[in-house]
Formats: structure tokens, sequence, C-alpha cells
């Protein structure tokens, strides 16, 4: 991909990320999906607008995110569907298995890349031959017949775009994970965790004492 | 079984041998010093330089009110072998955001290179916010050293590309891959060496060190064999280290005392011949930070200190040294000249005889 359109393309996720936002936001405030649809694509335009030195708020922000990758862009897709009505009883948009991977692969994953504590670098992993993503592409199908389709999404379109060459970067990993993923990884996990337990404290719930 | 093979085909650069440059017969030349841009910005540092196709040297670096500052460029000029061409800002946070659609703050630490093709690669510093630790990477190229083109971001960590900086020249492999030294001080400090193919694209990255060194300045010995020099970042030994690359800069041997103190600041080093290497280190003096000469003749394992550049002609604090031979044998040095609240970039021509003993210049 050409080094413009590889700039659109890094640029597409960010403006996804603000308009899934304001998507949720406005659908926790109870707008119906179509005036929420409305209010995230007026927030997108505003957010693309250039102001005071030609650069917009989804520059600026990109300036510090860089490119999302495709466990963020999941994660967030994910978030939006079960924000509409009857979606957060859907099993097939649990988003559970993917928050917990992203955790738990991510948190260690970005200690050893900052720390310097050890010669060990997994980024470096990343630099794969053409080998790396089609033994790649078999995984999804691995996860999906697992039931985890969120982390088969994941893995089938961060494989696409590396081999696409949407990004920049020549590291797989960037097209599967950021750290904006481990963030949105942890906000799914603590929401599912306190709805949990909200739902064992009413009466009648689970672990509830019989009636 | 996927998630093995992936594992396994990993990592995208293997063993190649290095590129060594020729050696060189070190030349006497007339002294010559002086600062490039006396009359430029506040701040001037980090200075690198390369030989123009026309024999002329065009050296480069950064300046503005103060390191870090939004006014900062990356100038350059030229010299023909008697004066310095006025300095021209090249590059700056404002051209760099435009080119990038990104959010600039600051420039900073130019590095120079001729690429194996013939282009002159020049890669320098940006920072979008916070200090050196929100560094990355960018890249700019031109046909003949002097008309530069747009730059590209090189991205080179995972974590939001934050954090890799650079300040010593490249190795270059016979694959064409080119090894750039860098280095990373966000949560950790420690040196890495990043792979760039002829399209500037970075495919690859070796860690060097662990903890508390940064600014690997590699040379090559051979085909096999390449040594850094490295900044100790103040965590304690205070001691100039090397280490020992080999297999086209994919393996590294754990760090060895130079037994030279390193006060915080980095060094500078050229392959004479066979397994000798010339370097200049800062070394901290009653009198303030002073140029050291070390030199070695087995490839690294030992040195020797040679001159220490003090005395009325060095009467100011002395660190970020680039050193340059030309192909006339001529030895250049640039350097930062810190006076109290400015600091200007130093140009001269070296006597090899620097290198030769412990005779202090003075």
């Amino acid at each position: 991909m050409s080094g413009e359109l590889a700039a659109y393309a890094e640029r597409a996720g960010v403006l996804f990320f603000f308009v899934s936002l304001a998507f949720i936001l406005a659908r926790a405030c109870r707008a119906r999906p179509m005036i929420a649809a409305l209010i995230a694509l007026l927030v997108a335009t505003l957010l693309a607008i250039p102001y005071n030195g030609g650069l917009s708020t989804i520059d600026r922000f990109f300036s510090l995110s860089g490119p999302l990758g495709a466990a963020s862009l999941v994660l967030l897709a994910i978030a939006v569907l079960r924000s509409l009505p009857g979606g957060g009883g859907r099993s097939s948009l649990d988003p559970t298995a993917l928050a917990a991977l992203v955790v738990i692969l991510g948190v260690p994953y970005y200690w050893l890349e900052l720390s310097g504590r050890t010669l060990f670098d997994p980024y470096t992993l990343g630099f794969a031959d053409p080998l790396a993503p089609l033994a790649l592409a078999l995984l999804p199908f691995l996860f999906w017949r697992k039931g985890s389709l969120a982390v088969s999404a994941t893995l089938a379109l961060g494989g696409a775009l590396f081999l696409l060459g949407a990004y920049a970067s020549r590291n797989l990993f960037d097209y599967l994970i950021d750290p904006v993923a481990v963030v949105l990884a942890l906000v799914l996990l603590i929401d599912a965790w306190t709805a949990r337990r909200r739902v064992t404290r009413l009466p009648g719930g689970e672990g509830a004492p019989p009636r | 079984m996927a998630l093995s093979a992936a594992v396994m085909a990993g990592r995208g650069v293997g063993p190649a041998p290095f590129v060594v440059p020729d050696g060189f017969a070190p030349a006497a030349a007339p002294p010559v010093s002086g600062f490039i841009h006396p009359d430029g910005p506040r701040i001037q540092h980090a200075a690198s330089a390369i030989e123009l196709p026309d024999g002329r040297i065009a050296a480069f670096w950064f300046a503005g009110r103060g390191e870090g500052a939004d006014d900062v460029g990356i100038y350059s000029a030229a010299f023909d072998g008697a004066a310095w061409s006025d300095a021209r800002r090249i590059i700056d946070g404002r051209t760099t955001a435009e080119a990038l659609g990104r959010r600039i703050r600051t420039v900073a630490n130019p590095v120079v290179f001729r690429h194996p093709d013939g282009a002159f690669w020049l890669v320098y510093v940006s920072v979008t916010a916070g200090r050196w630790s929100g560094s990355s990477l960018n890249l700019s190229r031109s046909p003949d050293g002097e008309t530069w083109e747009p730059p590209v971001r090189l991205v080179s960590s995972p974590f939001l590309n934050l954090s890799t900086l650079t300040k010593g020249p490249p190795l270059v492999r016979a694959d064409g891959l080119v090894a750039l030294p860098v280095y990373h001080e966000l949560a950790g400090t420690f040196g890495e060496l990043l792979f760039l193919d002829r399209d500037g694209a970075v495919v690859g990255k070796e860690r060097l060190t662990t903890r508390c060194l940064i600014q690997p300045w590699a040379v090559a010995l051979d085909p096999a064999t390449a040594v850094a020099l490295l900044r100790d970042y103040d965590c304690g030994a205070r001691a100039l280290m090397t280490i020992t690359g080999t297999a086209g800069g994919t393996a590294w041997s754990d760090p060895a005392d130079t037994g030279f103190v390193n006060p915080n600041a980095p060094t500078a080093a050229i392959r004479l011949d066979g397994d000798t290497i010339l370097a200049l280190t800062s070394e901290e003096t009653a009198a303030g930070i002073r140029l050291r000469a070390l030199r070695s003749d087995d490839g690294g394992k030992g040195w020797f200190g040679g001159a220490l550049l003090a005395g009325p002609d060095w009467p100011a604090d002395y660190r970020y040294p680039w050193l340059l031979p030309d192909r006339s044998g001529r030895v250049h040095l640039f350097v930062t000249e810190s006076f109290p609240g400015y600091s200007r970039i130093r140009h001269t021509i070296l006597d090899p005889a620097i290198w030769s003993g412990g005779q202090d210049v003075r």
C-alpha cells in the first residue's frame, strides 16, 4: 500500500475509535440507535475538521496513539454491537475471551519491551517472514471452532491488514495489538466483573440464598 | 502448531556479513578549528557529518532556544577545506509535522550517513509530547546531501512508537540492510539496533544491552565482527563499556568494561585499519568535561588512553563527539562545546598523534 493510503488507513482506526465511543455514550444515555448513529457521525465530522495549525483532533490523537491494532478495532466493534437492542445477550459478541487474552499477553509484552530487564524483546518476533502470517491465518479457524468469534476476528483482521501493508509498520504485532487495546480490554473486563457482582447481589440472583 | 510455526518463522532478519569501510592512513593536516555557526541559535548540539561527493564535509546539528524547545531546527553547513558555508535550517518541527500530518513539538539528534545505493539518509528524533522518552525517529533522504525529501516516520516500538533515539552512524550489511544503533529511555534505558531495508522501513530489531547502557556507537572491524561503545547512563558503574556483535548484528556479547570512566556522555569511534579502533570519549577533569583519545589495537578487547584534549584551546565542556575520516586521511571532530547558558558546534581537524600516546594536548 502506498504511503498516502497507509496514512489514511492508519487514521481510519482512530476515527472509528471516536465514532464508536460517541455511539456507545449516546446509547448509554438512552438515545435510539438512529439518533446515536447521527450523533456519532456529527462527532466524527467535528473531530476531522482541522484547526489551529492545520491538524484535526483525529490527527492530534493519532500523533500520540499511532494506528490501532485489530484487537482495539474488534473490541470497539463488539462494544458498539452490544449497545444495540438485543446485542448484550448474544453470546457470539462476548468479548471476555479476547479482552482476557489481550491483557494476559499485552501486559508482559509491553513490560518486556519497555523495561529492558532482559535481552529478550518480544517485538522482534513480529518481524516475521511471509510464512508467519500464513501460519497465523490458520489460527482464526481454530478459535472460531472453539467458539471465540472475537479472537478469531481479531486474528483474521490483523493478518489481513498486515498482508495488505495497510500501516507503515512491517511488524505483525503492530497490526494485532496496541496499548489502547489493553486499556479497552481492562475496561471491558472490569465492566463484566462489576456486572456479574451486581447480578449476584440481586435478590434471587446467582449466589443468593434460596427462597 | 500454527503458533509455533509463526514463532519459528519470526524475527525476519538473519545473519549477514558486515560491509567494512576501507581503512585509512591518518594524515597530518594544517590545524583547523572553529565554530561552524558562531552566530547561530543559543543552544547547538549533537552534530553528525559526512563527506559529500565533491569532497566537501557536510555537518548537521540541532539548534534553538534550548534542548526540547519548540523553535529547534536541524541545521546544515558545508566545509570546503578552508571555511564553512552559511548554515541552513533544513528541517524543524513544523516541516516534520506538515510531512507526517502529526503534531511535532521539537526535533533533535540528526544522524547522517550514506546508504549503499548512494543516497544520503538523515535520521533524526522528533518529540510529540513529553521529553526525550517521548521520542520517535524520522528519515529524510537526499540524492546529493543538500536537498532533502519530506521525512517519513520509522516505526520502531510497539508502545505508541515511543522512545527510540539515535546518536551514532549505522553499520551496513552485505544484504543491503542498514543496522542503525539506537537507544530507548522510557521505562528502562538500553541500546538497540534497528534494521532498515532499502525503502527505509524497519524490518528487524535487536536488543544490545539491558538497563543503563545507551547511545551505542558501532564500528565494523571485519565482515564477521563489529564493536560498539556505550554511554553509561549514570546507573552507578560510570564505566565506558563495549559489546561485540557478530552475525550481521543479530548476536551481541555481554558488555565489557574498557577500564575508562564515562561521565554519562556518548563516545565516537572510527576504524583505522585491521583491528585498530580510534575513539574519543568525554572525561571528567578538575577543569570540566574534556575529550580523551582512546585506542584499541585488538578489536576493542583492550584499550589505552591517548591524549586528553585540554588547555587553553579547549576551554569548555565537551560532549557528543562525532568523528569522520575524509578521503585524504584527515580526521574531523565535531563536538558540542558548552559554555554557561549556551553551546556551539566546534569543528577541529585532529592531529592523529593524539592516539599515539598519553601526551595531553595543552
